[in-house]
């Protein structure tokens, strides 16, 4: 279960970053000296109290904003500037295109990627499938409920198979039962795959199920509280006594 | 009668509980009609809701009638409708209708097709690029405030009083209109989707044709729907100054004739065409709206 070092780069380097908003002459900064670096196949969350610069984080390893000063890497490549390939978001929003219907915005993620077109198809169905949404392939998005759009938006990630994954509270709109489930399906990916996934998350039992390491966030300014390694072995079990103990401990440094 | 008034209060309620309807997806039909219908007066004479929009103009027709019946007015200056219906159908027997608005409406599929698609490409020129609205965005605010008939002196000199006069002026009125919209249409591509793009790193073609036209669409045909608009305006007012056929020129032989009757076929005409114009654009825009539709939820 340990991450194999297939490259001696690492997926994702994020190295002394800061970013600051202008808002009406007052400058702030919604992250400041973060470094952070991600091993291949590894899942890391990020906890924080809202605002403390989480999605801005993933937007900037997203290639969608430039740090003011920093750096960030993936694969150790010549720095992030705009977005890369081999990685995709989940965005907070589910950002599908109303005009198309779940097939179509999931095709979209496809558009770079050379396939053969029965095969295309057939990974779309695949990971709309996957996602629940077997039925809905033709539904549009106004069609669907919050929920199943955030599940249609995850698909739409997944489906390109990139070796880094972002995904900002990409379960927040679930009911306890779906999210657990998708928990599952995503560390299925996971083993199958061997993506990296860089997970922001305001539920802390998702952070430790999921994750081999859980950073904390604090706000104003934005950055790095503590990088906590779980080191249980999966599949975890929520009701275990080390689970719980992880669990008090996280929710005492979010306090 | 308190049955009534509770079903008025529910609908009231509901009409405040639904959240107000993008302007573009295509429910501004049905809002329309329950508001008319909590302001109906209860009790007799009901019409049905399709005559609504002829009771006016049948009550002015029945005054215009009564007026030149007493013989207020002399007939020169205001015929009576019945005088203005003959003239229509002996017009419309000898072809005189048919020829001239025929005329007409080849210089507006010309003057729209050349004024839409230089417009929406002169639009998306300025709107993609910083360069180009830098250089020509000035010029063409200045070239815009100048109306397309103020042109006509300067270019009756240049093209003399033929096709391509007329077809200039109404390019240049459809363009105008059709530059703005698109520029709005594609400033107003939501940002949101326009980074999932980016992250999707879609191909170009793939960009105009999944993301970029589809969002610009709903405006697109606010630009277009203004542009017929204009291209009619103008049309008309070209064929009375300068033309040999078509509708405004017939409007302007009938007032050389004093025979106010034609001038005001003309105008039945006019309002007509350009009536049924904009319901045909208006419907495929709501056809449009109705598929791109967003949710309007939380989650949009
Ligand atoms: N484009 C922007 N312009 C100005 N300020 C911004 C912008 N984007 C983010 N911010 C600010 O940066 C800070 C961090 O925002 P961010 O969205 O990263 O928070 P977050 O941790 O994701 O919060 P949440 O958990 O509520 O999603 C906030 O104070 C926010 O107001
Ligand atoms: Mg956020």
């Amino acid at each position: 279960m340990t991450p194999v070092q297939s490259s001696p780069a690492p997926s994702l380097a994020i190295e002394n970053v800061r970013k600051t908003f202008t808002v009406e002459t007052r400058t702030f900064a919604a992250l400041d000296d973060v470094s952070l670096t991600l091993r291949h196949n590894e899942i890391v969350s990020i906890l924080g109290p809202s605002g403390c610069g989480k999605s801005t984080l993933l937007r900037l390893v997203a290639g969608l904003e430039t740090p003011d000063a920093g750096a960030l890497f993936i694969n150790g490549r010549r720095p992030v500037a705009g977005p890369a390939r081999d990685c995709a978001i989940v965005f907070q929003d589910h950002r599908l295109f109303p005009w198309l219907t779940v097939s179509g915005n999931v095709d979209l993620a496809l558009d770079s990627c050379r396939l053969a077109p029965a095969e295309r198809r057939e990974r779309v169905r695949r990971y709309i499938a996957l996602v629940g949404l077997g039925s809905f392939a033709s539904a549009y998005p106004r069609q669907l409920s919050g929920g199943m759009a955030q599940r249609a938006a995850i698909a739409r990630a997944l489906v390109a198979e990139p070796a880094l994954l972002l995904m900002d509270e990409p379960f927040g709109a679930l009911d306890s039962l779906l999210r657990t489930r998708l928990q599952g399906e995503l560390l299925d990916i996971w083993e199958r795959n061997r993506v990296t996934i860089l997970l922001v998350t305001h539920d802390v039992e998702e952070a430790i199920y999921l994750s081999d390491r859980v950073v904390v966030m604090q706000p104003n300014p934005g950055r790095i509280r503590a990088v906590v390694d779980v080191g249980l072995p999966r599949p975890r079990q929520r009701e275990e006594t080390a689970f719980i103990a992880l669990r008090k401990s996280l929710l005492e440094l979010l306090s | 009668m308190p049955l009534d008034s509770k079903a008025l209060d529910t609908k009231d309620r509901a009409g405040i509980l639904h959240p107000p309807p993008l302007p573009w997806n295509g429910r501004e039909a049905e809002r329309g009609d329950g508001g008319r219908r909590l302001f109906r007066p209860a009790g007799a004479g009901r019409l049905p809701d399709r005559l609504l929009p002829f009771a006016l103009p049948g009550a002015l027709l029945a005054s215009w009638q009564a007026v030149t019946a007493a013989g207020f007015m002399p007939e020169q200056v205001l015929p009576p409708p019945s005088l203005v219906l003959r003239t229509f159908i002996a017009f419309l027997g000898d072809g005189e209708i048919a020829n001239n608005l025929l005329v007409s409406l080849r210089r507006i599929a010309c003057g729209l097709g050349i004024g839409v698609v230089t417009g929406f490409a002169f639009g998306l020129l300025l709107g993609v690029s910083r360069r180009a609205e830098a250089y020509l965005g000035p010029l063409f605010r200045a070239f815009a405030a100048v109306p397309a008939l103020g042109w006509i002196p300067v270019l009756i000199l240049i093209l003399g009083i033929d096709e391509a006069l007329k077809i200039v002026i109404l390019s240049k009125a459809c363009f105008v209109p059709m530059v703005i919209a698109t520029l709005d249409a594609y400033r107003n591509i939501p940002a949101r989707l326009r980074e999932a793009a980016d992250v999707m790193r879609l191909s170009p073609r793939t960009r105009l044709l999944k993301l970029t036209l589809p969002a610009m669409m709903p405006m697109l045909f606010g630009g277009l729907r203004l542009s017929a608009g204009q291209a009619f305006v103008s049309l008309i007012v070209v064929e009375m100054l300068a033309a040999t056929e078509g509708i405004g020129y017939m409007m302007v032989w009938g007032r050389t004739l004093f025979q106010i009757d034609i001038v005001m076929v003309g105008m039945a005409i006019v309002g007509v065409t350009g009536f049924l114009l904009d319901a045909l654009l208006r419907r495929i825009e709501r056809g449009i709206g109705a598929r791109m539709g967003e949710r309007t939820g939380s989650h949009g």
